[in-house]
């Protein structure tokens, strides 16, 4: 009996309740009940240099984010096409003055202002609905990752490893949901629902 | 004399092999852990399990009561759910907390393993049957999976480990199979004695 009690404990314990079973589905529900407001330095495609906050202050719309490197040709492709399924449907919807897209690279080694320009014509990003920036420091990315979970592993053929999600972030630079990179529906209907609220 | 000689040896031997086993938990050699799945799963975690058993394996096997018995193998089949979980794997890593714990939680489904075995042979089919099973089709799930399940470790590895797992209960299955030869093929002659 005490046995049972025991694993029972420490197996609710390291699960939440037997909610999540990966550190990613860990990451995305404490995110959704803690909701930080975020505190990034950005580069963007103009080379100019602005905290996220700012940017969302200055679009006063509802920013959706993903967080990418320009140079990726697995995972980033599929985010990235979903962004663009979702400036479509943004568009579609007239939703421009609502929602605004953002990709954020965390390679900040090798992405400068020059390559987001040309990740910002490949993926014919329309600069009304859909922006690129670049953290600005390492300093950005180890607080990406320690605020928002982010994990990015260098592997052996000098690409990135990285999980993935689609953040709901306020006007004010606050987080408002998180979504599995999949789920870039529920990230666009969170949004559309907040932005009814500014 | 000889025998007490070899029995020290056996002891120098298994907490060495139980110091080998930790190791990988320790700071110069945490990137072992950090840098693949294989290390962790397949060879930590069986080597800490492996330890504890020889710690008491020159023990004479106690003849285990059913009830202590059936509670050793609720232990070492909880045990080793809990460590075939990707959050625990994950946690492990970033903690030294939950490290520790994985220590010596296995150590200790090691060191009941004797115990467990020691009583009714229908429980070791039973919970031995079981645990493999699940080990095999946790391999199956991560040698399948497309997408990484713990967040620290390449998906590459993840599939190797899978594999791996998947192996590593057919081996164990089929010791398993030859250690119970006699209880399996020729019940009449065992039979007895259990009555």
């Amino acid at each position: 009996m005490g046995v049972l009690l025991f694993w029972g404990f420490f197996f609710s314990l390291i699960t939440s309740d037997l909610s999540n079973f990966t550190l990613e589905s860990e990451r995305k529900s404490q995110l959704f009940s803690s909701k930080p407001s975020i505190t990034l330095q950005l580069i963007d495609a103009n080379g100019q240099n602005l905290l996220l906050a700012d940017l969302a202050k200055q679009q006063n719309k509802i920013l959706v984010t993903e967080f990418i490197y320009t140079r990726c040709k697995t995972l980033c492709l599929t985010l990235g096409d979903y962004f663009q399924q979702a400036q479509t449907h943004i568009k579609a919807q007239s939703l421009q003055q609502k929602i605004h897209l953002l990709s954020i690279s965390f390679d900040v080694a090798a992405d400068n202002p020059t390559r987001l320009n040309r990740y910002q014509s490949r993926m014919k990003m329309d600069d009304q609905v859909w922006s690129i920036a670049t953290m600005a420091s390492d300093a950005d990315l180890a607080m990406s990752k320690r605020q928002l979970g982010l994990v990015v592993l260098a592997d052996s053929a000098n690409e990135f490893v990285h999980n993935s999600a689609f953040l709901v972030i306020s006007p004010q630079g606050k987080l408002l949901g998180i979504y599995d990179d999949d789920d870039i529906q529920g990230a666009l209907s969170l949004a559309a629902s907040e932005s009814l609220k500014l | 004399m000889n025998q007490l000689k070899r029995n020290t040896i056996q002891l120098y031997a298994s907490v060495l092999f139980l110091i080998a086993a930790i190791a990988p938990s320790l700071p110069p050699f945490k990137y072992l852990l950090a840098s693949s799945m294989v290390i962790h799963m397949l060879i930590q975690i069986p080597a800490l399990v492996l330890a504890g058993y020889w710690l008491t394996a020159q023990n004479k096997p106690l003849n285990s009561a059913l009830s202590l018995s059936l509670s050793c193998w609720l232990w070492i089949l909880l045990a080793s759910t809990f460590w075939m979980l990707p959050i625990s794997l994950d946690k492990a890593l970033i903690s030294s907390n939950w490290d520790i714990f994985k220590i010596i939680t296995l150590v200790l489904s090691g060191m009941l393993l004797k115990l467990a075995f020691a009583g009714p042979k229908v429980l070791s089919l039973f919970f031995a049957g079981s645990s493999l099973m699940m080990l095999f089709s946790v391999g199956h799930f991560y040698q399948d999976s497309e997408s990484r399940l713990c967040n620290s470790y390449l998906l590459a590895t993840q599939q190797t480990t899978g594999l791996g797992l998947m192996l590593l209960a057919a081996a164990l299955l089929l010791f398993a199979l030859y250690k119970l030869r006699h209880d399996i093929f020729e019940p009449s002659q065992n039979s007895q004695i259990n009555d």
